[in-house]
């Protein structure tokens, strides 16, 4: 993804739907606490001193509720001294509660207020990766597990239960991790998915918004140059770096004005995603692409996110693309407003049943289509026809 | 299906998938506890173990009820050998494996919630479970287990609607991402195309610049601070967006075509030769009626050309010649300087080829060069009108 549709959906990337699922995560946490904090009231008799455990309570009440109104108020962000300030904090809570349960005979059971510190860190799901949030979780979960080991947890009989535990402790934060990391995958996916539809309008031909920026650069530094030798500002003859600058800026100047416009919308659109650009290649030397018409552009570009799911859920290698070739348009036969334009689209390693149904929905919008299994993989034919350019006329080929 | 639809289940099976392991696995970790290793009840449950992970693995590939209620045959087939196999190790061990499962099951049944009516599918497997677990847990036990249960269920059915809940407003605010990104890419794409088409600018801007690159030797000082002057102004202009002097592509309207009085955008080009020392003399149609990219590239053809006369004829006087029918507009730049043969000036010398034969191929136009040793050139360049 180029730089700008990196910054247009970076903006509200990390945010996008996942306030809900961090409500709802920060409820059913509340839940897990009042569960635990009656587990704590039950087991009383089985600490040595009860003293520790309610300080960890009370220091765990505190630095959650901080946490929540901290990353509600700076719009799901948390700083990373924050966060490890917190994960400290939670930590702390875990060596109380361990410290009252010291010399118990079943430590593992008496773990109360250490498994919501643990479960706690379901907080900061939004503001912190998937990766981060499981390591995270692991610290707790091993250092635990050592001071149980000196404890005498490992003990025949009640292995099963540190076990249990452990894994009560460590899992729940790594599912959560695991399908916020799906959800935030699945809104990316959809955020590209549309960034990369608003190359549809386009026209045949089009210069993408980090061309038109460059150009407004090069127009302003020449600005600058030529006023700076109109003021008098730089002396004639130039000096020869001077000189050497303005010769560049003409050279950039004349490339830009020559090449820039010669890219379609479909190149357009794969060049600024970086999950389409990965999975597919056009071979469009003639820029046919761009004679298509806004119905048969989005329906070709819809069939390729298609293909790209399907390809990501089977987790291909890289160099096995998919490959576009457009054809230079022709005449037909029949009428002189249409001309003809294939398409062979060769999708590597994929047989008829693994593509989806809607694949062949959309292409059939394209155009007439015919699909053939060769040794590779499927290729894809496509025929179709295109409202002939008229004259120097380079307008827009929707109508 | 629809969008939201397609997405909601993609999203549920995903999850129900890493919540159904993660709770298989953590079963599995229990079970291999000395407690119960080596027992014939482990040796007896691993192929269900391995069976309920397949199934939950085969949740991504669709067929969401076969697959989640193979999962629930096998946790309630792990339960009951546990319970029945060997019962003296029932006791502890269960106690620990059962919720576990608990959440495995309803976690993997989560995927049904996408449906509709998939909650019903969903609590009638949950029951399944909930009854297996019941009968599994010896009676002292029994009220804490099946409640322990069932808050399983109803926490894997929040988290499923949660999940489900979130998508539509997740996919409005992608779509207002994208309706934001689409103005942008318009307004770029409109900006782009203002610049481009100031071709006519950007000519004498690169002639400027190029003049300037050999340090302004050969043209007086005065002249060439003129010019620079002039160009820098209308580079201000035209990113401020005003109107350029008499370029018609200032207001960008592709499909209009407009009138010129060929005066003002022609006397602009003979200006800058002037300066630059070479006499331009016109003949022909005061007036030109072309669309304004056209008009354009036709000006910027006939500049490129007087460049070459300026640079290369030796003589100090250019004639262009411009006529006009229904069908073609056709200018005529001749001189009558040292000439030159046309075949022996290789591809190699970009100059005219890439700039003038390029950029009126473009138009749909052509240009024709005639010229031999000593007898000047003529240059004739037309557009389609």
């Amino acid at each position: 993804m180029t730089a700008i549709a990196e910054r247009a959906s970076g903006r509200r990337h990390a945010a996008i739907g996942t306030r809900r699922l961090w409500l709802g995560t920060t409820i059913i946490l509340a839940f897990q606490i009042v569960f635990d904090f009656a587990n704590t009231i039950e087991r009383l008799d089985v600490y040595r001193d009860i003293v520790p455990v309610f300080t960890g309570w009370a220091v765990l009440i505190v630095v959650d509720a901080a946490i929540v109104v901290v990353t509600r108020v700076l719009g799901e962000h948390l700083p990373n001294w924050l966060f490890a300030l917190w994960y400290s904090a939670l930590a702390l809570v875990i060596a109380l509660d361990l410290t009252a349960a010291w010399g118990a005979p079943n430590p593992a059971d008496t773990l109360t207020v250490g498994l919501s510190a643990s479960l706690s860190l379901v907080l900061a799901l939004v503001t912190r990766s998937t990766l981060q949030i499981f390591l995270s979780a692991v610290g707790l979960a091993v250092g635990t597990a050592v001071a149980w080991i000196f404890m005498g947890g490992y003990q025949q009989a009640v292995v099963h239960e540190t076990v249990y535990t452990l894994c009560v402790m460590l899992f729940p934060v790594l599912v959560a991790a695991l399908i916020t990391g799906s959800f935030r995958r699945l809104m990316r996916r959809e955020t590209e998915e549309m960034l990369s539809h608003s190359a549809i309008a386009a026209p045949r031909l089009t210069v993408g918004i980090e061309a038109s920026e460059q150009l407004a650069r090069l127009d302003l530094a020449a600005e600058s140059l030529l006023s700076a030798v109109a003021d008098g500002r730089m002396r004639l003859p130039l000096t020869e770096e001077v000189a050497r600058r303005a010769g560049s800026l003409a050279t950039e100047l004349r490339l830009h004005l020559l090449e820039s416009r010669s890219k379609t919308w479909l190149g357009l659109a794969i060049e600024e995603s970086r999950l389409l650009s990965e999975q597919v290649r056009v071979e469009d030397p003639n820029s046919s692409a761009g004679l298509l018409n806004t119905r048969q552009r989005a329906a070709l570009l819809s069939a390729l996110w298609l293909l790209h799911d399907e390809r990501s859920v089977s987790k291909r290698s890289p160099q096995e693309q998919i490959v576009l070739a457009f054809s230079s348009p022709s005449r037909t036969m029949q009428t002189d407003h249409f001309e003809a334009i294939s398409i062979r689209v060769d999708v590597p390693g994929s047989t008829r049943m693994m593509i989806d149904p809607g694949v062949w929905e959309h292409f059939a919008r394209v155009g007439r289509y015919r699909e053939a299994l060769d040794g590779l993989g499927m290729r894809i034919d496509i025929h179709c026809l295109v409202p002939a350019p008229r004259g120097p006329s380079r307008g827009r080929t929707d109508s | 299906m629809d969008q939201i639809q397609v997405k909601r289940d993609r999203l549920l099976r995903q999850a129900a998938r890493v919540y159904g392991l993660a709770g298989l696995i953590a079963a599995f970790a229990v079970l291999a506890t000395p407690a119960s290793w080596g027992q014939l009840a482990f040796w007896t449950a691993i192929p269900f173990f391995v069976m309920a992970i397949v199934c939950a693995t085969m949740l991504q590939s669709g067929r969401t009820l076969r697959w989640a209620g193979g999962l629930l045959a096998c946790a309630i087939a792990i339960t009951l050998v546990i319970t029945f196999v060997t019962p003296e190790h029932s006791g502890s061990t269960g106690l620990s494996l059962v919720p576990l499962l608990g959440a495995a099951v309803p976690g993997t049944l989560m995927a049904l919630l996408a449906y509709r009516r998939g909650w019903c599918w969903y609590w009638l497997g949950c029951l399944a479970g909930i009854g297996a677990g019941a009968i599994a847990i010896s009676p002292a036990n029994r009220l804490i287990v099946v409640g322990v249960l069932v808050l399983g269920c109803v926490l894997a059915h929040a988290v499923g609607y949660l999940l489900s809940s979130s998508i539509p407003p997740a996919l409005r605010q992608v779509a207002e991402v994208g309706r934001a990104h689409r103005a942008e890419r318009q307004a770029s794409e409109l900006e782009a195309h203002r610049r481009q088409n100031a071709r006519l600018l950007h000519d004498t801007v690169l002639a400027t610049l190029t003049l300037l690159a050999h340090s302004g030797r050969g043209v007086s000082e005065e002249a060439l601070r003129e010019q620079a002057r002039n160009d820098a102004h209308l580079l201000r202009q035209l990113r401020l967006g005003e109107p350029l002097f008499a370029l018609p592509e200032a207001g960008y309207q592709p499909e209009l075509v407009e009138e010129t009085t060929l005066g003002t955008t022609l006397d602009s080009v003979k200006q800058r030769f002037d300066q630059l020392g070479l006499d331009v003399s016109w003949h022909g149609s005061a007036r030109l009626m072309l669309p304004p990219g056209v008009l354009d590239g036709f000006l910027f053809a006939i500049s490129e050309c007087l460049e070459n006369v300026r640079r290369h004829s030796g003589v100090v006087l250019a004639h262009v010649t411009i006529t006009e029918d229904d069908r073609v507009v056709r200018a005529m730049v001749t001189d009558a300087g040292r000439g030159f043969e046309v075949d022996a000036v290789g591809s190699e010398r970009l100059g005219i080829k890439e700039s003038v034969v390029a950029r009126l191929a473009e138009l749909g136009g052509s240009a024709r060069l005639f010229s031999s040793p000593g007898a000047g050139t003529t240059v004739l360049l037309e557009v389609p009108r």
